[in-house]
């Protein structure tokens, strides 16, 4: 099929330009990129940018999560060596959902695959990454978050893993692929077992609300049908985590130090406090924060809760977003109201806010203009995307697995798809939503499967939904035309 | 004062020129987009200028739509092809609910309110089933006109089902039933089943609703239109020029200023 002769967002040469950038030699590369020491000096260069005003971040809590990651990247490729007192600390893959507060309280590093596939998308290399992964015949169907993981992780470029930790919860390929990159890659492997509760209790997102009500998990154990079977699922949950941990200081000689767990808990609760704060300020017309600048924080989330760290990036997010909500001249001026909009590689006045979406699943994360188009010149802002909800209560630190468990057991996608569609909706009438865009992830089957009743719900509501079909990962068969168009057309309909 | 339309498509460009007072088309004209939008953008208004009898430089102003509408550097604003597909339609047939547009490159099933605005759309995936380009590389493996297709199938006998729908592998499997001896009328309209199924599928995702129209290149091949209109169980209205409802649209969307 012919390409169209122009691309609507103009920023066709991006993938081009980044592969080209890392056109070195491949032995020298692979020594760069799996070296602890690259991940240091980037960690430092970024840190000294922010204090000297000269970080290409909008916000300097984007400059901290990048720092952070880049520091925990380098810990799991140096084992401790060059960040920490020369001690080896065990690195543990993590899927998506997997607690790593339980991981922080027992001091070891965990190590996101999926979070590294973003990360490689975003420098232009998931290509060659998903080409490994087909070539050992990963199928081009399954998801590329996986695929690419698998592909960088078989090539060498990613952390060796001393174990690896998965939970089936949301995500139903993450077990099998770890299981297999486990295998592959002769670390062990750690399974926690998602029950499916079909009961009220679980299937009931009535209070799943960022503002910290009682979380369902508390409404289920009242329902008479429902309670007894969540009541199962927690308590099979919990002891699973409680199983996991002690299984894993086992092995790599740590202690159980229940005041660890406490303060891993109490961290994670500090930084979901000033997560639903910046939440709260997103309600605000307009939006005091551009969606493609906040959704980089999902790393955060699935990566760094239980770290001091976490705590102090979401505590300056909140307040940069605070400062500019309320016009504060020291305010970061990424974007202000209808002023300028400094988005990495230029300035420029920015359209107003004419729309307000809900963005819901994760958006591409290979070089494209996509968020920046909408966003700055369309003037159609991502004000909530899904992965933003805070769905769980406080938790209670003296209390941790079954606070985990609990955690893991509120999340909207768990269950029954009435509790996504209720999350859904709640964000609509919350964030003033008046359009909301699905993006269906190639290959996850958990996201799209409920796509038609998400859309008939919003449908009975009076919300446009478009579908867009695409990847997040793997970028070859994107064309910024053709997604362009759909979305244009579908704002031309709000 | 004068408004125009230019729908820069994937396969051909296109240009209406409207007389904003009276409601009415001056002129029109259509022709190969070739390898370069901002020529052929000229060149389309140009010639539907000349056509219309008019001055280009009295055109006031122009909207531009379709793939190319960003490489239209004299337009005063750039509408998507979903919107114009639908503004048109609705102008020519007031009572459309469902627009079927089917390109070169692209198909989409458009569903519009009752005062003429889109309320939900779909298109293909990447992918060139179900569009103009579908046909056409089939055209050229069959050796016959893609003008003729419609009339051709009409002449049909059997039911040929052409399971595949990647254009590359329907190509082979063309060449498979031409080796099989099977006439070339059967398999142009296993070709147009093949395409309506796809089309169908799309209304069915948007939910379909009478009256329908049917806009673009493909509208012109008798043979799709007949296919769908069995399929959905309706009967489809076909603008006398199909491939300019989109320039069209645009040209009105330019009138309202």
């Amino acid at each position: 099929m012919g390409e169209p002769m122009a691309e609507p967002g103009g920023k066709r040469g991006g993938r081009r330009k980044c592969e080209e950038r890392w056109k070195l030699p491949e032995r020298a590369f692979r020594r760069a990129a799996t070296s602890a020491l690259t991940y240091e000096v980037m960690r430092w260069g970024l840190a000294l940018r922010r204090v000297f005003g000269l970080s290409r971040h909008s916000l300097e809590a984007a400059s901290l999560l990048a720092e952070f990651g880049l520091g925990q990247v380098g810990m799991a490729f140096g084992r401790g060596r060059v960040s920490g007192l020369g001690r080896r600390r065990p690195v543990i893959w993590t899927s998506a959902f997997a607690p790593t507060e339980l991981l922080y309280a027992l001091d070891l590093v965990p190590f996101s695959p999926e979070i590294a596939s973003a990360a490689i998308a975003s420098i232009g290399l998931s290509g060659k990454m998903l080409n490994i992964a087909e070539d050992h015949w990963y199928a081009r169907d399954s998801c590329s978050f996986h695929r690419c993981a698998a592909g960088a992780a078989l090539e060498g470029y990613l952390p060796r893993p001393d174990a690896l930790v998965a939970a089936s919860h949301l995500c139903d390929g993450a077990p099998k692929l770890f299981g297999n990159l486990a295998r592959a890659l002769g670390a062990e492997f750690y399974l926690i077992d998602t029950p499916w509760v079909t009961g009220g209790g679980a299937g009931d997102a009535r209070d799943t609300r960022d503002a910290g009500h009682a979380g369902d998990a508390e409404g289920a154990e009242d329902t008479e049908d429902g309670g007894g079977a969540f009541r199962d699922a927690l308590e099979y949950y919990a002891r699973q985590l409680e199983a996991l941990a002690y299984a894993l200081a086992h092995r790599f000689n740590r202690r159980v130090d229940m005041s660890r767990f406490a303060r891993a808990i109490e961290f994670s609760n500090e930084a979901r406090h000033y997560a639903i704060e910046v939440n709260k300020l997103k309600k605000r017309k307009p939006c005091p924060v551009l969606g493609a600048e906040v959704l980089g924080f999902v790393a955060a989330l699935f990566w760094g809760f239980g770290t001091r760290d976490v705590v102090r990036i979401y505590k300056r997010l909140y307040e940069e977003v605070l400062a500019r909500a309320e016009g504060r001249a020291e305010a970061r001026q990424g974007w202000a109201g209808k002023g300028r909009i400094a988005q990495g590689d230029g300035d420029g006045e920015g359209a107003p806010e004419r729309h307000r979406l809900l963005w819901m699943h994760l958006k591409p994360f290979y070089p494209n203009g996509l968020w920046r188009k909408m966003e700055v010149e369309l003037g159609a802002r991502i004000v909530f995307d899904e992965f933003s909800r805070i769905y769980w209560d406080e938790m209670d630190p003296e209390r941790p697995f079954e606070s985990l468990a609990r955690k893991a057991l509120s999340h909207f996608g768990y269950g029954r798809i009435e509790r996504r569609i209720d999350a859904a909706l709640q964000a609509v009438d919350e964030y003033s939503i008046d359009g909301v865009i699905h993006f269906s992830h190639w290959g996850c089957r958990q996201a799209t499967g409920g796509v038609w009743a998400i859309k008939e719900a919003l449908k009975a509501r009076g919300i446009p939904m478009l579908v867009l079909d695409g990847d997040c990962v793997d970028g070859r068969n994107y064309s910024e035309g053709q997604v362009m168009t759909r979305i244009e057309g579908f704002l031309e309909m709000l | 004062m004068i408004a125009a339309g230019v729908d820069i498509g994937s396969l051909s460009a296109k240009a209406v020129l409207l007389n904003v007072d009276r409601g009415q088309i001056l002129g029109y004209s259509i022709m190969p987009t070739g390898a370069s939008s901002r020529d052929v953008a000229e060149r389309v208004l140009a010639e539907a200028a000349r056509r219309a009898g008019v001055d280009v430089g009295k055109v006031g102003r122009v909207v531009a739509t379709g793939y190319g509408r960003i490489a239209v550097p004299f337009a005063d604003r750039k509408v998507t092809e979903i919107t114009c597909h639908a503004r048109g339609a609705y102008h020519l047939f007031p009572r459309t609910r469902t627009v079927i547009d089917i390109g070169g490159q692209d198909s989409k099933v458009i569903r519009i309110g009752k005062d003429g605005r889109v309320v939900d759309f779909v298109m293909n995936d990447k992918c060139a089933a179900g569009t103009g380009r579908f046909l056409e590389v089939m055209a050229r493996a069959l050796e016959v006109n893609l003008e003729d297709m419609g009339r051709l199938s009409g002449l049909a006998r059997e039911r040929l089902a052409i399971s595949s729908m990647c254009t590359v592998f329907a190509e082979s499997e063309v060449i498979s039933l031409i080796a099989e001896g099977r006439p070339k009328e059967d398999i142009i309209r296993g070709l147009h089943d093949a395409v309506s199924e796809r089309v169908a599928g799309m209304a069915e995702r948007v939910g379909l609703e009478d009256s329908i129209t049917m806009t673009g290149g493909v509208a012109k091949n008798d043979g799709v239109v007949r296919s769908l209109e069995e399929r959905l169980g309706v009967k489809i209205s076909r603008p006398e020029e199909p491939q300019i409802v989109g320039a069209l649209g645009a040209a009105l969307i330019a009138a309202d200023g």
